[in-house]
């Protein structure tokens, strides 16, 4: 996993840049369909945003109708993957509650139920008794909810390890620790990459270094719009299971629209809008603040209390529950929150499918297949015109 | 095997119970003070593989000592103060 330099091959099909969720689901599905995968990681697999998520991937988040239809795709082919690969990654579809603590709050979760509803997604509005049915972690102050029972819970980790195992085995190579140097191109082709490893030839590139991504894209002289959003996150001691699904502050909605919103990504100073999940083995997941704070990743106790008064306002019950471990991660933003799935103007070689905010694990399995649509020309070029770089308009491509 | 040094100034003694036997302790004790004078060694068993742990660094840092103090879990027992009529409960199964 950890090459000397020489050891690599001389020429791949495909070099992926970045280890993390999206470029192992990537390098799975390329090496599946028989192409020569190389995935160069600057650290190790999954060690950068997949290892700080978390570990939902919801749907009723959604706020359109192509984000949606993407993530319900994805979802399914989590699910085949789930079946497939050698390894479980904890992905089952124990759905998720939108809950309202206000009456403001009640009126967004209607607002956005009935956005859902119309949008074709099976959700259901609860009253308060009926989301403390659904959740019995729920606190009296709960006025009620949307529940949407096709939302997923999934290890991200173990996703990402399963995925890299399993193309591993169709003959792809994972070289961590590997930096890259350079991207050598001739003319309006990708031609070999530099790395710390030696120089590996390839046609295609596929950028999938998240948060580091705009390096990447500048060593062949692209400006990529990727900000870090910051995001802290609670992990608790193991409890008996107490709750299925993620609940999901109606303050999270505010939260992500204004982290994504019209007001673009310089907009929000922090904000908080928590997710709970109870992991397989025990441990409650807290997530998370919204904060641009360049490549920041320290836990504040501005965080800490925050995440922990939004959790004690939805469930009281937990407030006996042991804290184990505060930590961050970096989400990789877009200015219009939607991610970028695109080749490069002028360089096609260079594929980047970075930019997916929070949606990250929801979006890895359709991303991949995206990806593989692309280089073997059968793509839905209609679908992937909303994800181009090239409607960033007043951002300048340098090439 | 722990015991208390002779000859030294104390709090006032009290009892607490663990695992159900009632055993003496003295104010300023900490619980994994109480249960090491106690003879007991196993204060719980890790996550994975099941061996039992017990006081490592004494300072709340290491969750080796976690023991269930009136019924909530993964009390550190090195940093709590043992209370009069105190229920603890070693080996709380994960």
């Amino acid at each position: 996993m950890n090459p000397s330099p020489g050891t690599l091959p001389n020429a791949v099909d495909v070099i992926i840049v970045g280890g993390g969720v999206i470029g192992s689901v990537t390098a799975y599905v390329l090496s599946k369909a028989g192409l020569r995968v190389l995935v160069i990681e600057r650290q190790d697999i999954g060690s950068g945003t997949s290892s700080s998520a978390a570990a939902a991937a919801l749907l009723q988040t959604k706020t359109s109708i192509d984000k949606l239809t993407l993530a319900n795709q994805s979802l399914k082919l989590l699910d085949n993957l789930h079946e497939q690969l050698g390894r479980r990654f904890e992905f089952a579809h124990t759905g998720s509650l939108l809950a309202a603590c206000s009456e403001d709050e009640m009126q967004l979760v209607q607002k956005m139920h009935a956005n859902l509803l119309g949008m074709g997604l099976d959700v259901e509005l609860l009253d308060g008794r009926q989301a403390r049915e659904v959740m019995p972690v729920l606190g009296e102050n709960v006025l009620g909810g949307s529940y949407s029972p096709k939302d997923a819970q999934i290890n991200p980790l173990e996703l990402v390890v399963a995925c890299a195992d399993a193309a591993q085995a169709h003959g792809a190579i994972f070289s961590t620790f590997t930096e890259l140097h350079g991207i050598e191109t001739r003319g309006e082709k990708v031609i070999a990459v530099q790395t710390s490893a030696g120089r590996i030839e390839t046609g295609m590139i596929v950028n999938a270094a998240g948060v580091w991504a705009p390096n990447v894209a500048r060593m062949a002289g692209v400006t990529l719009p990727v900000s870090p959003l910051k995001g802290e996150l609670l992990v608790t001691e193991r409890r008996p299971p107490q709750m299925q699904g993620t609940l999901i502050a109606a303050k999270y909605l505010l939260s992500k629209a204004k982290a994504e919103g019209e007001e673009g990504w310089d907009a929000p100073k922090r904000s908080v809008g928590i997710t709970l999940v109870q992991v397989a083995h025990g441990n409650f997941i807290v997530g998370s603040t919204r904060e641009l704070a360049d490549y920041d990743k320290r836990s504040t106790y501005e965080g800490i209390h925050e995440l922990v008064h939004q959790l004690l306002e939805l469930t009281p019950r937990l407030a006996n529950v042991h804290l184990l471990r505060a930590y961050a991660g970096l989400r990789p933003l877009t200015p219009d929150g939607s991610p970028i799935i695109s080749r490069t103007p002028g360089l096609p070689g260079l594929i980047h499918a970075v930019g997916f905010g929070g949606d990250g694990l929801a979006m890895s399995a359709i991303t991949a297949e995206m990806l593989l649509g692309m280089l073997t020309g059968s793509a839905d070029e209609a679908l992937l015109a909303n994800f181009t770089l090239e409607r960033f308009k007043t951002l300048e491509v340098i090439r | 095997m722990a015991g208390r040094l002779p000859n030294t100034r104390r709090g006032v003694s009290f009892h607490i119970e663990i695992d159900g036997h009632n055993v003496m302790a003295h104010e300023g004790e900490t619980v994994a003070t109480v249960l090491m004078v106690a003879g007991i060694r196993a204060f719980s068993s890790h996550a994975k593989p099941y061996a039992p742990s017990r006081l490592f660094c004494g300072m709340g840092t290491c969750q080796q000592c976690l023991v269930t103090i009136d019924d909530l879990p993964n009390c550190q027992a090195c940093r709590i103060f043992a209370r009069p009529g105190m229920k603890v409960v070693t080996s709380d199964e994960h």
